[in-house]
């Protein structure tokens, strides 16, 4: 965090548990943001060979994609609403 | 502040392969939302055999309007092309446009599109630019954030901290990267302080690993559910409006 371009480690998963609160709020399908986000990370990631790897998306480790669908089921599952309902 | 943006881009409809090798000559670049809705003359042309100099229309809330087809892509070069966005991701329904110009874009070429459908191809999809800084405050600007004009977009904590773990947050979610810049780019966003990431009825999400999963003090993550449903408004809305909305008859 801060204004410097190194990732803080803590936020990293919910940064992508938001990626799945946005896209699903949005109505993009899951399968296509993991698609997405496979092949940029194929472009732009560079994982430690050791990280486990997800076994569809090969590119994106194993934690990436349970965030990011985690993300999703979030919002269908309403554990996290926005703000209009929440406040109802 | 110029409305002209100069850039190099590439529009990659939903389902079309990822554009590696544009990527790779640019890897520093951000994505719009766009839409392909070409004229039916146009589109005439793009699927049959006449490759003339055409206009061509791309757009959404955040989209690419006109331009010249070069041979053999489905290319721009120094063409006449506007960049349609809502002004105000907040509350505004009234698109506007701005005219750009793209400096040697094309969408994929061809025979890279094998293998999708028409509607695919008329369906939503992304435009790649290059992250000119020009191009960007011209972009950014027409959402009204101004405010993050001074800084370059991944100096900031949450864009950089989304982009880089996976590489999703800069692509994944079209308009997730514009909205979460002008979020995350309050200077007062950048606390280091993690705190438990609760869910509405205050019980604790978990990581994969079952451990409590933290967020920043400072990001609210209704934020994201907010944004991701102003972005559906908002295509809605510019739809309706007719900015962008696919030719009537072209969709089927």
């Amino acid at each position: 965090m801060g204004t410097d371009r190194t990732p803080t480690e803590h936020f990293i998963e919910f940064s992508n548990v938001a990626i799945g609160l946005y896209a699903s709020a949005a109505g993009l399908p899951e399968n296509s943001v993991l698609e997405i986000a496979n092949q940029y990370a194929q472009v732009r990631s560079n994982f430690s060979k050791t990280e486990p790897m997800n076994d569809t998306y090969h590119f994106l480790r194993q934690v990436n994609v349970y965030d990011i669908q985690a993300g999703y089921e979030l919002v269908r599952s309403t554990r996290i609403r926005d703000t209009a309902r929440q406040t109802q | 502040m110029s409305d002209m943006i100069v850039c190099d881009f590439v529009f990659v409809p939903n389902g079309a392969p990822f554009p590696t090798d544009w990527v790779r000559r640019h890897p520093d670049y951000i994505t719009l939302p766009a839409r392909f809705t070409g004229s039916p003359a146009f589109m005439q042309r793009m699927f049959g055999k006449r490759r003339a100099q055409d206009r061509y229309k791309f757009s959404k809330s955040a989209g690419i309007v006109g331009g010249n087809q070069e041979p053999g892509t489905m290319g721009v070069r120094q063409s006449e092309l506007s960049l349609s966005r809502a002004q105000s991701a907040k509350s505004s329904s009234v698109s506007q446009v701005l005219p750009v110009s793209l400096r040697s874009g094309d969408f994929m070429i061809r025979d890279r599109w094998t293998g999708l459908t028409k509607d695919q191809l008329l369906g939503p999809g992304l435009a790649y630019l290059e992250r000119d800084p020009s191009s960007l405050t011209a972009f950014l600007s027409a959402s009204g954030s101004n405010d993050i004009m001074d800084s370059p977009v991944d100096t900031h904590p949450g864009v950089k901290a989304s982009a880089v773990p996976s590489g999703s947050a800069a692509t994944a979610a079209t308009e997730f990267q514009a909205q979460t810049v002008n979020y995350m780019s309050k200077e007062t966003r950048t606390s280091h302080t993690a705190v438990p990431f609760l869910d509405d009825d205050g019980k604790q999400v978990l990581k994969r690993d079952g451990m409590p999963m933290m967020r920043s003090g400072d990001v609210d993550p209704h934020f994201f559910i907010d944004a991701g449903r102003t972005a559906v408004q908002m295509d809605l809305e510019t739809n309706l409006l007719g900015v962008g909305a696919p030719v009537q008859g072209m969709t089927g």
